[in-house]
């Protein structure tokens, strides 16, 4: 610990610290100030046309309730509070599904599709700065460690005097960490604690993800700070060393996450959305023909042993509509099944890509910790999904016990609207989320690295 | 002092020496060729990638074109099969030989923005915005862009490996890995003391160092570039794209010098091989990342951004005031009201075909000043975007290849404007159609259910996609342009601290 107090009160005399400490922490700051913001304002709109919305079911006129299936209501995805640090897929995904009768509407509106074309090219979050420029930050503090020591001919006078290597190596590993734990890991865990919590959201489990989430992201930049000095034991000048180490971190952060989406697309290729769409459409097509149609009402009224609809204890309309949806409702859960699947295949397809570079998992493991990754998307898509069919079922049966037929005509009022609960969509608990496979495999990259680190330690000359 | 014919023929002939000696010991490094193998590599990778792409897209495109086929094929046969008599009840939602039937339930029709000759060269907007939307009167839609082909977000946030990732991004850092130090590291090693011994100036030596690595580069990366798309197949055909091409390879070459430039620049600050690589690699960082996060602050907080959650509680606003409280029938009537022979026809106010078209009337008059914020805001944003776009090159040659490759954002605003005309065009095709039945049913033959109004399937009007060339072109002149004021700048800049050695 005090060779670690040394090299870290050496460290602090640095002006490269300070500089690459504030430029990490502006960079921070504005990008969780900006995140914040417009979680703030897209909560309160969210909560404030969720109300309007569910105002709007209830006060509805007396109507058909197939009418008032139609009318519908429309149900937002809630945020996840971490999502400030983190928005993982959330931006690429839609945020709001339009509740109506008879269609599995696609959840719209996705950030990325507003967002302005240099948005892309930026940083867009926390996230994304400690991914890029803090691996950048490690390396920049990281490379001079031993190779300029090397250069000056000061290793040869430490390691004369007794300096055991690996000792030293963990001295200043210890030190640099702990200058990257203090610029990087207690402004995410304070300012993104505070802002997260600030948020409201329950169920969210903000502090068992918020925690895991920032050692993830210091693990990482360990991660790269083991490689710079790796590398700068082995380098005979510091130039090498940095030249090796902005190598790796070019392929690594740089082109590795973009060669993935090439090797994934080509091993694990996904449905087409497209496609599945055409393919249901023209299920429903074959479904919904006036002979098809006819064929069933027979069999209906075959059934229940009458000719005629007015017979029927029940309303034929209500009962052929009811079954037409269960048919309806089979075909989706088959075609979006697959789809889904299929994507969600993908998603852990690009987990495992991880091993192609470590920015790759951490952004699994990030999106995961903070409930931002696909898997809470596609929960939110059959959730929303399941509230409509909860709806269509309660229309069609009043509709089944309320028989029409020659003058009489059913209309229903607030007091069925009433029975449609609230949409209420929880998140998908912490211990069910994906992040075992990116958890092993960051931790797999840091083992092979330290492993690394051990030979060169051993082999370190002067 | 002033040179004379002699002396500066002298000067001329001994940079051209130096030019030639120092491109040869470029070409005799290995480093030169394995950087110049990686960047072929991933080349060959981002043309390939774009070739699939646009494959792909032009598939869709084909099955479009057919499932659009097909719609009219079955609905063809539906009309032969219900122009007989038959006990089956045929509501309006199963008659294709319904004008109202066909064009909610039946219409397969697309708006479609097909790729561009060269759109192989950058993935753009594409992969977040969709390339064709299905134009229908199913249900009610709030705005223009609520369809997008929805595939894995892992790999949307991640980025595509295209052609435009490798010109704009890689080949900065492959110039940087071989311009980067070529004259700090003669400082370090204590050779140019030596240099500076000999009766040369520092622009001499500067000017052959980093002229040597532009002009490998420029002819390298030309050249790569032009066989993996040739090798890949990325491009087809130019079909009135040849100059914008030229222009592109142009602003490829102009950008190689821009960063070649800024090499030299850095290395006029004397502070060695490591101060000069992390200032490099630093300035690409702020270029490629810093700068366009900055100019995307600037397009949000310069445009008004409508809220998206805020218009559709404005669309259910006016959905409600039509559904409920009486105002639907009231509505109906005076939409009803203005059409030549349906005035007095109260009983034409619950139909549903009629009580459909006035509410779509109501809401697209409710709406559209909404929708129209969209869209401006979409234009605005992608006409601000441009210009900031010139505050780094990335972004500049980036934006250029976008524009050029048709999937910029500028393209997709004209075609969601153009999509959205489109619908009315096809509303205002089936509209006096519908109210014309609605107000005369075609008589049909004894025993026939179906209304048997509608048979014009080949008549439905076909979208126009439309290929802006001349924004691509002017896309890539601005480009170039830019940049080469920007190569000259950095040039010039360097030129002038290189006045003497250091000291």
């Amino acid at each position: 610990m005090r060779r670690v107090r040394a090299e870290l009160g050496q460290l602090l005399r640095d002006a490269r610290l300070r500089w690459i400490g504030a430029v990490l922490v502006v960079l921070l700051g504005v990008a969780l100030a900006g995140a914040w913001r417009q979680a703030v304002r897209d909560a309160g709109d969210v909560r404030a046309i969720a109300q309007a919305e569910r105002g709007r079911w209830l006060g509805q006129d007396a109507k058909n309730p197939h009418s008032a299936d139609h009318y519908g209501l429309w149900v937002f995805k809630p945020s996840a509070p971490l999502a400030i640090l983190d928005p993982g897929i959330e931006p690429y995904t839609g945020r709001m599904v339009r509740i109506e009768a008879h269609l599995f509407n696609d959840a719209v509106f996705r950030a990325v599709q507003d967002a302005n074309p240099l948005a892309r090219a930026g940083l867009g979050s926390v996230a994304d700065i400690v991914q890029l420029i803090v691996p950048l930050a490690a390396i920049l503090l990281g490379f001079s460690a031993f190779a300029a020591d090397r250069e000056r001919g000061t290793l040869r006078l430490a390691l004369g005097n007794g300096a055991a290597p690996g000792r030293l190596f963990m001295a200043r590993f210890g030190a640099l960490l702990a200058a990257l734990a203090l610029l990087v890991g207690l402004p995410l865990l304070v300012l993104g604690g505070l802002a997260a919590v600030s948020l409201d959201a329950p169920g969210w489990e903000v502090w068992p993800r918020l925690v895991p989430w920032v050692a993830a992201q210091l693990t990482y930049a360990a991660l790269f700070l083991v490689l710079a000095m790796t590398l700068s034991l082995t380098a005979r000048t510091a130039r090498s060393a940095l030249a090796a180490s902005l190598l790796a971190w070019v392929l690594v952060c740089v082109a590795a996450p973009r060669l993935a989406t090439v090797a994934v697309d080509a091993t694990t290729p996904a449905l087409s959305y497209g496609e599945t769409r055409a393919r249901i459409e023209e299920t429903f097509r074959g479904h919904r023909t006036a002979e098809a149609n006819d064929d069933r009402a027979k069999a209906v009224l075959a059934r229940y042993g009458v000719t005629d609809p007015d017979a029927l204890p029940v309303d034929l309309r209500g009962l052929m509509m009811s079954e037409n949806e269960q048919h309806n409702f089979a075909v989706f859960d088959a075609a979006f099944g697959a789809f889904f699947d299929s994507l969600l295949r993908q998603e852990r397809a690009y987990a495992w890509a991880g091993l192609l570079s470590p920015r790759i998992a951490l952004q699994a493991l990030s999106a995961a910790l903070a409930g931002t990754d696909f898997p809470q998307h596609v929960r939110f898509v059959w959730a929303a999904e399941h509230y409509r069919r909860g709806i269509s079922r309660r229309m069609n049966q009043a509709i089944i016990d309320n028989p029409q037929g020659g003058e009489r005509r059913y209309t229903a009022d607030h007091d069925l609207w009433e029975t449609v609960p609230p949409f209420d969509h929880g998140p998908m608990p912490l211990a069910d989320a994906a992040w075992a496979v990116p958890l092993a495999i960051l931790a797999t990259w840091l083992a092979v690295l330290g492993g690394a680190a051990v030979l060169a330690v051993r082999r370190l000359t002067p | 002092m002033k040179l004379t014919p002699w002396r500066t023929d002298h000067a001329v002939r001994r940079a051209l020496r130096l030019l030639a000696a120092e491109t040869g010991m470029v070409l005799r490094e290995r480093l030169t060729w394995a950087v110049l193998a990686a960047l072929f590599a991933a080349l060959l990778l981002g043309a390939h990638t774009g070739a699939v792409r646009v494959e792909a897209e032009r598939a869709a495109l084909a099955t479009l074109a057919a499932e659009e086929g097909r719609a009219v094929v079955a609905a063809r046969e539906a009309y032969a099969r219900y122009a007989r008599a038959t006990p089956v009840k045929i509501n309006y939602w199963q008659d294709p030989t319904n004008a109202f039937g066909y064009m909610t339930q039946f219409l397969t029709v697309h708006a479609v923005k097909p790729p561009t000759p060269l759109a192989a060269l950058a993935t753009g907007q594409s992969d977040v915005q969709p390339s064709f939307m299905r134009v229908s009167f199913g249900s009610s839609t709030v705005f223009d862009d609520v369809a997008y082909e929805l595939g894995s977000a892992a790999r949307l946030k991640l980025g595509a490996f295209d052609l435009a990732f490798v010109l704009a991004v890689l080949v900065p850092l492959a110039i940087i890995a071989l311009a980067g130090t070529r004259l700090s590291v003669e400082r370090d090693s204590g050779t140019l003391r030596l240099i500076a011994a000999q009766p040369i100036g520092p622009r001499a030596v500067a000017g052959a160092k980093f002229g040597a690595v532009a002009g490998i580069l420029v002819v390298a990366v030309l050249g790569q570039t032009g066989l993996a798309l040739w090798l890949t197949g990325a491009i087809r055909s130019l079909a009135g794209s040849g100059v914008t091409l030229g222009l592109l390879a142009g602003a490829l070459a102009a950008y190689i010098l821009v960063w070649v430039a800024a090499c030299a620049l850095v290395a006029t600050l004397w502070r060695g091989a490591v101060a000069a690589l992390s200032i490099l690699v630093l300035a690409w960082t702020l270029f490629t990342v810093a700068v366009p996060a900055a100019a995307s602050i600037a397009v949000d907080c310069l445009t008004d951004k409508p809220s998206r959650i805020a218009a559709i509680d404005a669309s259910r606003q006016v959905q409600d005031a039509f559904a409920n409280g009486g105002a639907g029938p009231r509505l109906t009537a005076q939409w009803l009201a203005r059409i030549p022979g349906a005035a007095g026809r109260a009983d034409l106010v619950e139909a549903p075909e009629i009580k459909r078209l006035a509410r779509d009337a109501h809401y697209d008059v409710q709406l559209d000043a909404r929708r129209e914020s969209f869209r401006a805001h979409d234009r605005e944003s992608a006409a601000l975007s441009r210009w900031l776009a010139l505050a780094s090159p990335v972004t500049t040659f980036d934006f250029a290849l976008q524009r050029a490759a048709g999937t910029d954002a500028g393209r997709h605003a004209a075609f969601l404007a153009s999509a959205a005309a489109y619908r009315r065009t096809l509303r205002a095709f089936f509209e006096p159609r519908i109210v014309a039945q609605a107000l005369n049913p075609v008589p049909v033959c004894a025993g026939c259910q179906a209304r048997l109004d509608f048979d014009a399937y080949d008549d439905v009007p076909r979208f126009q996609p439309s290929i802006d060339l001349t924004a691509g072109r002017r896309g890539a002149l601005m480009a170039l342009a830019w940049l080469i004021v920007l190569a000259g700048g950095l040039a010039l800049s360097a030129r002038a601290r290189l006045k003497a050695w250091p000291a």
